[in-house]
């Protein structure tokens, strides 16, 4: 089809003027950005660095493994669901911890789609990613599963961590997300305090709340997992998802619930990670809002695996020692995620595991393990949800 | 006596007359160098065009995937497709948006284009111009700035509902991604409309004329009925770009769960944690069937539809009928469809590059910020997929311009035996969807042995050659008529001279081509910069492109991100085009 060769295209007028505005749109807009990030505010703490030096219970010959992981070349590759944002202080520290240490990539996938296209490139044989990242449960366990997708690696870090880090063989968190309810402070003035108080809210007033909540889809893995979890450690929440869920419409993602809380589609969602919702937070002025639930938060470990086909494997095993030390920890607390090794200093914008704990109490705390969903108990809690959902 | 004095001629001396033997052109195992250029040429297309069906068509009859040992022979995909799968319900979804998508934009481009062409509205001049814009914007960025104005949380969409109390339309529906769809490919129809209209014999009109007609009766009864073989060719081929297009129903059906073709396979290869491949394949052969036999059904017709468009021998310049007071009705309706249908949602998505926070719950103005490109230039993975498009779509328009002069010189001036068969080849690719190339080129490379596959998969070359493929009848079908513009007699001089083909094509062909060459890279560049579907499956984590960027950042929510790359792939774009335009002002003739 010879579409659009006409040479009209270059010689006419207003050709030459839209590429004369996009021009110094463009222009304006590359001279505008100088440097990248904003400041940092000053209540950040600083994350000092100890280069070349090692806690004492790490084992003897750890300078090996260094030694090893330099003669790699310094480059590292991770499949992961995680924001650049939140990877931007570990890759900042790792590198002046290790400062041979140059490329460290990390590709932004979804979940589960992290371990799909893990899987299909171990079948044809060509896979590059040292590191796995991934907060879906039940697809890690699905992976760590089946045999040798993953390095066997047990890190130094481990008993110095609580008992919770170790989420599956060769499977380690490297953060607890909390799971929160984000709200439209102009549109919700009954500002909610957990689940109950939400669902309460708005079947006070179903007509002007009809469509007006967003829900976090549980036919996607996270979501399932989200309030699986929650409904087994609470069964009450059973009649606070009755009263809410005929008012809700399912969305696919932590960042679409947000982004349409913010801008008045829904009044309120539930569950959204804390971590993307963040940035909004401290962007938006005061205009969305996120909550601790107080009648149970559901706290979700984000895993980090090396796979067996890493082409860096000794550089992954230090990244993962570094995630799970304490600067490591306090550099995943200052990129948004939430940190759970104790000893880590507080920062705005962002909760870490003590937090949660503080904020809610220790048995409002959820943890949801790892582990596989067989399809019986898949379709007994989907078949309720829906009914609900149907309402 | 004689006035007339005789001149003597004097003796010229001439140098003794040399023999020009006759040029000898080396042989290659016994085959003269043009034949073996042909044959390359044909094995190469081949190759590219038979790479993504044939690994597609074989992994829809087996039980296992492609590279799984073991396997057999078996239908049953194509039973669980219809059982399992709900590929009806697809089918049927598929079917109603491409009608609601044609019918729509043949409403909006036939009007628009008699009233454009044809008559006396102020601002002709402006409005075809502004009919260009799809050139620059993908359908992916539209998209994007259709839902960031009008959809649920859109800017407009928010205010409307504050002002009405309930929102009067729903963008998630089969309907509204027809709305889009058909603004996205309504000027398509009108350039060939528009062309069509231009080319008409002014005399027809003439007559009619002369016998009383007034302008509505010449607009009705010659001017839209000459019309009928443009206007059937451009539904037939928005009908079959519809049926294979991924970015407006991904974009907006994955939310609500309406699956079209595109997406059926883009769900199915992705985001199952073990994709059913036998599914897919069975899939993807019945969509090539159907887009198979559409773009055979557009081949036949675009035959018997160049017999109506009549080029005398006079020159006859057609007259602008005045349309009387209907003339303003025509530009406000134009204006109506340029500004909401395009200009709003594309403006929109750029301002929201400058903001942190675009809703009219708060000023948008109080959150200017360019955080948002500081946040692309600063992450080296974005940065990489801006290198990467810019490499792929100049590298690769290169490539394709090259291989395409070629292809078009072999189809239309030279002796070879299978020139039809390369000028097919060459536009066979229409009927190729973007993902199943992408899957199709995925199964193929892990079909090399000694894991020569590995070699290109996940590589930079891999999107290359799927994007190339999907840009190639372009490349093709712009290259053709300026080869068929230089006449014959040119080819056959050199040919008494003694030059064979490959030399006729060198020196001479090629250098008289040299402008539409030019042409075609640019087009080439643009489409392969707009391209993204194939990347999909053939792209690793590391050879992303600003499309499938765009599309992680705006699953992820990120909208701010999402529209400063859009910006960016609109800026490069039309600067590309604005440079290649002012080198080749001028130069339209060699």
């Amino acid at each position: 089809m010879a579409l659009y060769t006409r040479s009209s295209v270059f010689h006419s007028k207003a050709t030459t003027g839209v590429v004369a505005t996009v021009a110094a749109v463009s222009l304006f807009a590359l001279a505008g950005c100088s440097g990248g990030s904003e400041a940092v505010s000053s209540a950040v703490p600083t994350n000092d660095i100890a280069v070349g030096e090692f806690p004492d219970y790490y084992p003897e010959d750890y300078q090996d493994l260094v030694d090893a992981a330099e003669a790699e070349g310094g480059e590292l590759e991770i499949y992961s669901n995680t924001d650049q944002e939140n990877w931007a202080p570990v890759f900042r520290d790792f590198q002046k911890k290790y400062t041979w240490v140059t490329d460290i990539s990390a590709n932004n996938l979804g979940s589960d789609e992290v371990f799909q296209r893990e899987l299909s490139e171990q079948a044809t044989g060509n896979a590059p990613a040292d590191l796995l990242v991934s907060n879906a449960t039940q697809a890690w366990a699905d992976f760590a599963e089946r045999p040798d997708t993953l390095l066997e690696y047990t890190s130094p870090e481990i008993p110095e961590l609580p008992d919770f880090a170790q989420v599956l063989p060769n499977v380690v968190a490297m953060s607890m997300d909390p799971q929160t309810i984000g709200y439209n402070t102009a549109l919700l003035t009954d500002a909610p305090t957990g689940l109950s108080s939400l669902a309460d809210t708005v079947s006070a007033n179903p007509e002007q709340f009809k469509n007006m909540v967003g829900v976090r889809d549980v036919t996607g893995a996270f979501g399932y997992t989200m309030f699986y979890y929650l409904t087994q450690a609470r069964p009450e929440a059973w009649d606070s998802l009755a009263k809410l869920l005929p008012l809700t419409r399912p969305e696919t993602s932590s960042g679409t619930l947000t982004e349409k809380t913010l801008a008045g589609e829904y009044v309120a969602s539930a569950l959204i990670t804390a971590a993307p919702a963040f940035p909004t937070v401290r962007d938006s002025d005061g205009l969305f809002e996120i909550v601790l639930p107080d009648d149970g938060t559901v706290v979700i470990p984000r895993g980090i695996g090396i796979a067996s086909t890493a082409a860096h494997p000794n550089t992954a095993k230090l990244f993962t020692d570094f995630i799970l030390s304490e600067e490591g920890q306090q550099a995943i607390l200052e990129g948004g995620l939430a940190s759970y090794r104790e000893g880590v200093e507080s920062v705005p914008f962002a909760y870490s595991y003590q937090d949660v704990v503080k904020e809610v109490g220790e048995d409002q705390v959820i943890l949801a393990p790892y582990e596989t969903a067989d399809d019986a108990t898949v379709a007994e809690f989907t078949s309720k949800w829906d009914s609900l959902l149907a309402k | 006596m004689s006035t007339i004095t005789k001149t003597e001629t004097p003796p010229v001396s001439r140098p003794p007359a040399r023999e020009f033997p006759a040029p000898r052109y080396r042989r290659i195992l016994g085959a003269d160098r043009s034949s073996i250029i042909f044959y390359a040429v044909i094995v190469i297309l081949a190759v590219l065009v038979l790479a993504p069906v044939v690994p597609t068509l074989y992994q829809s009859i087996r039980d296992k995937p492609l590279y799984d040992a073991g396997g057999i022979f078996t239908l049953d995909n194509y039973v669980r497709l219809f059982t399992e799968a709900n590929f009806g319900q697809v089918a049927l979804n598929t079917l109603i948006f491409a009608l609601l998508t044609t019918v729509l934009a043949i409403v909006i481009a036939v009007p628009m284009a008699i009233v454009v062409v044809r008559t006396t509205i102020p601002g002709r001049r402006i409005f075809g111009a502004a009919m260009q814009w799809p050139f620059f914007i993908s359908s992916l960025i539209l998209g994007f700035g259709w839902i960031t104005m009008y959809g649920p949380a859109g800017f407009v969409s928010v205010e409307v509902r504050r002002i009405l109390g309930f929102l009067p339309w729903d963008l998630y529906t089969l309907a509204g991604m027809a709305i889009t769809e058909a603004v996205a490919l309504a000027p398509i129809a009108y350039v060939f409309c528009a062309n069509a209209l231009r080319n008409s014999d002014a005399s027809l009109e003439g007559a009619a004329q002369t016998v009383g007609a007034g302008p509505f009766r010449i607009l009705f009864s010659v001017i839209i009925p000459m019309m009928r073989p443009p206007v059937v060719y451009s539904s037939l081929l928005v009908f079959s770009l519809s049926l294979e297009t991924l970015s407006i129903p991904l974009l907006y059906g994955q939310p609500v769960g309406i699956n079209v073709f595109a997406t059926f396979l883009y769900n199915n290869g992705l985001q199952s944690i073990d994709p059913d491949y036998g599914i897919l394949g069975a899939a993807s052969t019945i969509i090539l069937v159907c887009t198979i036999a559409l773009v055979a059904v557009q081949a036949k017709l675009l035959k018997d539809a160049k017999r109506f468009v009549s080029v005398r021998g006079k020159a006859t310049r057609p007259r602008l009928l005045d349309l009387g007071w209907l003339k303003w009705v025509s530009v406000v309706l134009i204006s109506f469809y340029v500004i909401f249908g395009a200009l709003i949602p594309i403006l929109g998505l750029v301002a929201r590059s400058f903001t942190k926070i675009f809703t009219p719950l708060q000023n948008p103005l109080l959150s200017l910020t360019t955080n948002n490109y500081a946040t692309i230039l600063q992450y080296p993975v974005y940065i990489q997929s801006i290198k990467n498009s810019l490499i792929v779509a100049s590298v690769g328009a290169v490539l394709v311009s090259v291989l395409a002069t070629v292809a078009v010189v072999i189809a239309r001036r030279s002796p070879f035996r299978y020139r039809k068969v390369i000028e097919y080849l060459a536009l066979a690719p229409n009927a190729l969807p973007g993902l199943i190339i992408g899957i199709g080129l995925f199964w193929a490379f892990s079909f090399i042995p000694l894991g020569g596959g590995a070699l290109i998969q996940g590589t930079l070359w891999a999107i290359i050659i799927g994007f190339g493929i999907r840009a190639l009848p372009s490349a093709y079908g712009s290259i053709s008529p300026a080869a068929m513009q230089i006449g014959d007699e040119l080819d056959q001089a050199a040919r008494v001279a003694g030059a064979d083909w490959l030399r006729v094509f060198l020196r001479m062909l090629a250098k008289l081509l040299t402008p539409a060459f030019g042409a075609a890279i640019v087009l080439t560049f643009v489409v392969m910069m707009k391209e993204y579907s194939p990347a999909i499956f053939l792209g690793s984590a590391d050879t992303n492109v600003i499309g499938t960027t765009m599309l992680e950042l705006w699953v992820q929510g990120n909208t701010g991100s999402v529209a400063a790359l859009a910006t960016f792939q609109i800026a490069i774009t039309a600067i590309f085009v604005g440079i290649a335009g002012l080198l080749m002002r001028g130069k339209k003739d060699a």
